[in-house]
């Protein structure tokens, strides 16, 4: 009982500091694009601390399940439950004192030219791609132009067919969404214009170069405007006006790999998937059904004559079930859609079938230890 | 204890063959992907050894991480077993001796991996890209020539054959050249024979006639090619005999060899008009004989007599060689002569005047027209490409950049050539020269923008075409060897205050501008962070310290001094650096005065600096937060590799298989997940520090003194990957040898 209770200790100990680290490095991140910690909104704090608390829980599970469970041999079912048992308790005390308003499944960025705009360097800012082309544009005007078949096809397969006109695909990756814009900007569909700001502060921008088809031109003293998505660069006699998707303008200061995407993108948007719900009692069950199913997840594999392989198999399920949280959480999604109008009642039944499956996972992994394929120390 | 050492020695041996194997796989690997991604149309045949070799390379160090961190999980999972840690005797290893060596291995490795990604795969890339670039051209300069030959524009054919031999030894395409050339060149001699049957093959009685014209000249058994002919009679001649087939039939490159002109060239050393003139009067060239005989003549020398009886015996030559001339028709000859070399005096004496007055193309042109005349005379050849070199060094031939349009470059650059003072160019095409081992840089559709402190403009120099001269100068200036009406010169337009166009002016001089960084910099450089990334360390510290480099050169070209100084900088500037260097015959350049006065160079650097002489000004034309995040993400990647390397010797070390023949043969394709695992946990780690690295850069660039601040996050980070280094270590030896 005591090695018990200390592996509680230990699982607390081991998700503050994961907690801790995580967070520091989000809000560093997210201070490298705030500018300053005085000026972080309290939203965006929130924001940063739930990102950290279920992805720092997440880590603890596995890196639980990878340390101290193996040498427990007492109440072994029981310590098994400490993490998910834990990370619940965690979860629905912190929900207890967030309000879960304003939260999204990004990072809200507060209106500071500093953030979108870097001082002395030459930014070439590229329009969003329009949606939808006539077919006539699409296969005259774009297609004929791309010179190798591979892009020609490759534009194609981002493209469906529908009503006379093309329509860019609805979820595809920035990585790909980027490069189709590479093409198009490479056969000069759409024009580059450069941008070279100074003296930016959080509502001003000292001077601007502007280079647009060969033609370089001037301007001082602009003020910065910001809407909801767009932000509105004009100049004191209106003589310029300048508006920039907050988005694409954040694109072109940072890197962009699909690697990089994925692992960002499931950062930020780990924690949403869970805090959906209105009441915390559904966030809690929720959670604790994900947890259980993680929990059983990371031990499918067992095979004691090379452990490094069981490790192995176990982290790349891990790491795609992970990943692959938008694509369970589409069918709570569709659970959502049942004509039930008891949010706890779905969340309920959706937390079920996710321990099901886990309570399955187990049973199967006892199964297979019990007849021999699975061998335990 | 021996019966250890036998353990010991036995780990060892394991250890070094598990990772000389993996090394020596990742080579054999390297050899056939580079072979069997080849690609021909990329990389030219000929270039297949070359490519192999700098291919398999960068493949071999790009991989070698991955490789060496799968050698190290094999190694301590399933190389080393149980058995080896325990000795006959019973006892018991312990956990340093175990990974002693492959500790030793992973420190040699992280060095190579320095060095690789500081100096071979940078040098392997380098290379790679030049010939691909080559094959590019040579590729496009082939179809071209091809396209041309098939058209029958043999003229222009000719100039992308040669620039495709300039690149490729290509027998096929030298013989096709050789034809080429017959196809153009008209005969200067016929046989009389061959002449007949020319003339009877001619179906309209015109031809014939201006056939026989243009090949008056008889002496003996041979009819000559008429001394002056215009490049239009030329054409015509060649016309009339390519539509009789002449040049396809019997006008073969036997032929043309046959009819080739004796070499005309004579030693530059012979200075003497008098001896040269007698040179040329034992090689029978009458005609540049008299022209140097008449300079001494008119010298009043010594020797003016000697001049005078060669040209009177000249005349008698000729009276023979023109037997079939009356006396009426020869005296008018003779007459004409007189006058041609008259006027080869007069052309020549305006080609000096023109070399003197810098007006290089016209200079060239006035040689030209001489050697129209008479191409056999030196004087005109040693003008001519005197002032063809004065103009490559100032300006890029019309031909040349027109030709290099064809080839793929970059478009829309923009940087900043000071605080005031902006450049743009529509595009930027690189060319590796084969002959002179460098890249060169043609840019089209320039522009200089310059304004005030209160951002209006107040000029814009715009020039169509554009080259770079050795790295950070750049010409605006056009001239054409072809064409002598074609002289491409910067226009500058300058603007009032409200922004109306106030003149428009032709720039003459000083179209020769510095531009801040180095061309290749730029030119390879983008707002990618990939790209940064490639660079080596040392070339990203340059680059992050651009702004603040301020060099005194110790030594100048002569080129830079007396071409670049004179048209780029004010009088006082040129005195000012005129004053600190001095010439120095032996290597032509000049240097700096050891006993030059601090203030004297002072003063130099202060106007060398204001006029842009020097390399020093700010790089606007990048973002300067990649280089920052790159440098800090190439140090934290060199620290990577010991530090994975150690954290997965414990990996392995505890989740290792007792012995290899405990692991069921079903299972053994399972083995096949390991590189994957490791692979990408790299790319995973990668990915996290580039993502943090950026972090730190973005914070860095907010602060009130950047530099400070970089400063010390690079100290965090070298800090921050010592603690990582040193906790590896002691999370190793916390392991036990069981």
């Amino acid at each position: 009982m005591k090695r018990f209770l200390l592996n509680i200790v230990k699982f607390i100990i081991l998700e503050l500091i994961l907690f801790f680290i995580i967070f520091l490095g989000v809000i560093l991140i997210h201070t490298s694009n705030e500018i300053s910690a005085g000026e972080f909104s309290g939203s965006s704090l929130l924001q940063v601390f739930l990102l950290s608390l279920y992805n720092a829980s997440f880590l603890a599970i596995i890196i639980f399940c990878i340390f101290f469970v193996s040498d427990v041999t007492k109440y072994k079912t029981l310590t098994l439950f400490i993490p998910v048992v834990m990370t619940t308790l965690f979860i629905g005390v912190s929900l207890l004192f967030i309000d879960r308003s304003n939260l999204s499944d990004g990072i809200i960025l507060s209106d500071d030219a500093r953030i979108y705009f870097s001082s002395q360097s030459f930014i070439t800012y590229r329009e969003p791609l329009a949606g939808t082309f006539s077919e006539e544009e699409f296969e005259h005007h774009i297609l004929t132009v791309i010179p190798d078949e591979k892009t020609k096809l490759y534009i194609r397969s981002k493209f469906i067919y529908e009503n006379k006109s093309y329509h860019l695909k609805q979820h595809i990756l920035d990585y790909d969404y980027n490069k189709v814009s590479d093409i198009l900007y490479s056969i000069g569909y759409y024009e580059d214009v450069k941008y070279c700001f100074d003296g930016i502060t959080k509502n001003t921008i000292g001077k601007a170069t502007i280079i647009q088809d060969g033609d370089a031109k001037f301007y001082s003293n602009l003020l910065v405007t910001y809407s909801d998505r767009y932000i509105t660069v004009t100049s004191e006699d209106n003589k310029l006006s300048l508006t920039f998707d907050r988005s694409r303008l954040l694109d072109t200061n940072t890197k962009h790999t699909p690697m990089n995407d994925i692992i960002t993108s499931s950062l930020r948007g780990f924690a949403y998937h869970f805090t959906t719900p209105h009441s915390i009692i559904s966030c809690i069950i929720l959670w604790f059904g994900f947890a259980l199913l993680t929990m059983s997840v990371f031990s499918i594999v067992l095979l004691k004559s090379f452990r490094f392989i069981s490790f192995v198999i176990n982290t790349f399920v891990t790491l795609c079930f992970y990943l692959a949280l938008p694509i369970l959480m589409s069918f709570y999604g569709i659970l959502a859609k049942l004509p039930i109008n008891n949010d706890i009642f779905i969340n309920l039944l959706f937390a079920g079938i996710l321990s099901v499956a886990a309570v399955i996972l187990l049973l199967t992994n006892i199964l297979g230890i019990k007849s021999g394929i699975w061998e335990q120390d | 204890m021996a019966q250890i050492d036998a353990n010991i020695h036995h780990i060892r041996r394991k250890t070094l063959l598990t990772y000389a194997v993996s090394l020596a796989i990742l080579l054999a690997v390297s050899f056939f992907l580079a072979y069997f991604r080849y690609n021909r149309n990329v990389y030219h045949i000929q270039f297949f050894r070359s490519y192999l070799h700098n291919m398999m390379g960068k493949t071999f160090f790009e991989n070698m991480f991955f490789v060496t961190m799968t050698a190290t999980v094999f190694c301590y999972t399933l190389i080393v077993g149980r058995g080896d840690v325990i000795s006959k005797s019973g006892q018991r290893l312990l956990f340093h001796q175990l990974v002693a060596s492959g500790i030793i291995i992973l420190g040699i490795l992280t060095f190579v991996n320095i060095l690789s990604s500081e100096i071979f795969i940078p040098k392997f890339n380098a290379k790679l890209d030049l010939l691909s670039n080559s094959t590019l051209r040579a590729n496009t300069a082939l179809r071209t020539a091809n396209a041309l030959y098939e058209k029958a524009d043999y003229e222009r054919s000719i100039k992308y054959y040669q620039e495709y031999l300039s690149i490729i030894n290509d027998t096929d395409i030298d013989a096709r050249l050789l034809e080429v050339k017959n196809k153009i060149n008209i005969p200067k001699q016929l046989d009389v024979s061959h002449y007949n049957r020319i003339i009877s093959r001619l179906s309209g009685r015109s031809d014939a006639e201006f056939i026989e014209t243009m090949y008056q000249r008889k002496v003996n058994n041979m009819r000559y090619i008429n001394a002056n002919v215009s490049d239009d009679e030329r054409r015509r001649v060649w016309t009339i005999l390519n539509d009789i087939d002449f040049f396809g039939g019997d006008y073969t490159v036997e032929g043309q060899l046959k009819y080739a002109v004796s070499d005309s060239s004579v030693s530059d050393k012979i200075t003497n008009y008098s001896e040269l003139a007698d040179i040329y009067f034992d090689r029978h060239d009458y005609l540049t004989a008299w022209y140097y005989y008449q300079y001494t003549v008119e010298k009043h020398t010594a020797e003016s007599r000697k001049a005078q009886d060669r040209i009177n015996k000249i005349k008698v030559f000729l009276r023979e060689e023109y037997a079939d001339m009356d006396d009426a028709q020869f005296e008018s000859f003779i007459r004409e002569t007189q006058t041609k070399i008259n006027g080869m005096y007069n052309l020549k004496n305006r080609g000096a005047k023109y070399l003197a007055d810098n007006q290089y193309q016209k200079a060239f042109f006035t040689f030209s027209d001489i050697l129209s005349i008479n191409s056999n005379l030196r004087d005109a050849s040693i003008g001519q490409s005197k002032s063809l070199a004065l103009l490559r060094s100032i300006g890029v031939d019309y031909n040349e950049i027109n030709q290099v349009r064809n080839y793929s470059g970059k478009s829309n650059f923009v940087f900043m050539l000071n605080d005031n003072r902006l450049i743009t160019a529509k595009t930027i095409i690189k060319v590796y020269d084969m002959n002179t081992l460098h890249n060169n840089y043609y840019m089209y559709d320039v522009s200089i923008w310059e304004y005030d402190d209160y951002h209006n403009v107040k000029s814009v120099i715009h020039s169509e075409y554009g080259q770079i001269k050795d790295d950070i100068r750049c010409t605006l200036y056009c001239f054409s060897t072809a064409d002598r009406s074609l002289e491409f010169f910067p226009t500058k337009t300058t603007y009032d205050i409200n922004g109306k166009a106030l003149s428009d002016n032709v720039i003459k001089d000083n179209f020769i501008i510095n531009i801040p960084v180095g061309i290749n910099t730029l030119y390879n450089f983008s707002n990618s962070y990939d790209k940064a990334l490639e660079c080596s360390l040392i070339q990203l510290i340059r680059l992050s310290r651009m702004d603040k480099i301020v060099i005194t050169p110790a030594s100048l070209t002569k080129y830079e001094v007396e071409v670049i100084a004179k048209n780029t900088l004010s009088p006082e500037a040129r005195k000012a650096l005129e004053a600190v260097y001095y010439y120095h015959e032996a290597d032509m350049c000049y240097h700096l005065r050891s006993n030059a006065k601090k203030s004297e160079i002072d003063l130099m650097m202060t106007h060398l600096t204001k006029e842009n002489f020097i390399n020093h000004t700010k790089a606007l034309g990048f973002e300067k937060k990649f280089i920052k995040a790159a440098i800090l993400d190439q140090i934290s990647r060199m620290f990577l590799f010991i530090v994975l390397g150690l954290f997965l010797i414990t990996l392995s070390w505890r989740t290792k298989a007792d012995y290899i023949g405990m692991i069921p043969a079903a299972q053994m394709p399972l083995l096949v997940l390991i590189p994957v695992f490791v692979f990408l946990m790299i790319k995973i780690l990668q990915t996290l520090i580039t993502i943090g690295m950026s972090t730190i850069s973005n914070l860095i660039t907010t602060t009130n003194n950047p530099d400070v601040a970089f400063g010390a996050a690079l100290a965090c980070v070298i800090a921050f990957w010592t603690v990582m280094a040193v906790t590896a270590m002691i999370v190793l030896a916390y392991n036990r040898a069981e």
